[in-house]
């Protein structure tokens, strides 16, 4: 791909990457609980932009690309037969004194939840979204969005003690 | 513990960032190749394993075929004679030699069994 119009697109797709990557690909591990099939859906993302003859047309990059990668993230889970690595690492520690104990507790938690509380959470608590705002990204109602919360917090809870 | 905790813990962590080469494979690599990782699809594998083991259990379930009786090369080549050395008689000579030998087994069967009924 030599021409402008592949070259235009190659900047894009590194600037938005450059911007978003890192919040996408947490969005998508958080959906999926698996680095590579996170990894797939980014590069799923991008190389649908890369394929396109035109740039698309997009208002709000954060919001389409996100909407992106939780459409292929959920099409992923769709056509998942198999159980995902349980003991494979999907945090990491952001302050001082986190015991290997407690994040293995926590992950196994999460793990455990459906992916759309998951999804919730990740959105609330790690991307700091209102309740509204995710239910805006998620298309659910805010009800439905409260719900997962609370369901979250439960289970991880019982399941954490 | 309560919600305050959970989220309390939750903030001492965060996902995961990507691997340092998604980047570079993302906006350099042709976009034929971006579309799929080299991962083994696990389904496949799985697949290819049960397939695997179905066709192990049925050879040793299903029992072979019974081998052909022995043929009597000397019968047969009398057959062939009978039948003038025609084209394809060494076929239809081995096959009459083998229809012999086993009518004979069964004779013998039968002749055991008949033995045996008359004794009790």
């Amino acid at each position: 791909m030599g021409d402008d119009a592949g070259d235009d697109r190659r900047r894009f797709v590194a600037a938005v990457y450059a911007e978003s990557g890192p919040r996408l690909y947490r969005y998508a591990l958080m959906i999926l609980a698996d680095r590579q099939d996170a990894e797939d859906v980014l590069q799923q993302v991008f190389a649908a932009v890369l394929s396109k003859p035109a740039l698309p047309r997009i208002d709000d990059e954060g919001a389409y690309f996100r909407t992106a990668v939780r459409n292929a993230a959920y099409s992923l889970l769709r056509t998942r037969r198999t159980a995902r690595d349980a003991a494979e690492q999907i945090l990491e520690p952001v302050v001082p004194g986190c015991s290997p104990a407690e994040q293995v507790a926590l992950e196994q938690a999460l793990r455990a939840l459906p992916p759309e509380q998951r999804e919730v959470v990740h959105l609330h608590v790690y991307e700091g979204m209102t309740f509204q705002e995710v239910a805006n990204a998620t298309t659910a109602s805010i009800n439905t969005v409260a719900a997962r919360y609370r369901y979250a917090l439960d289970k991880m809870r019982k399941l954490i003690g | 513990m309560q919600d305050p905790d959970i989220e309390r813990l939750l903030r001492r962590y965060r996902p995961l960032p990507p691997s340092e080469h998604l980047f570079g494979q993302i906006t350099t690599a042709p976009q034929h190749q971006i579309s799929k990782s080299h991962r083994t699809w696990p389904w496949a594998v799985a697949a290819a394993a049960l397939l695997a083991i179905t066709l192990g259990l049925h050879a040793t379930v299903v029992p072979p075929p019974d081998a052909p009786p022995a043929v009597d090369r000397q019968r047969v080549e009398a057959i062939i004679e009978d039948l003038g050395r025609a084209r394809g008689s060494d076929v239809i000579a081995e096959w009459i030699a083998r229809r012999e030998f086993s009518a004979e087994q069964d004779a013998r069967a039968a002749r055991a069994t008949a033995a045996e009924i008359v004794r009790q």
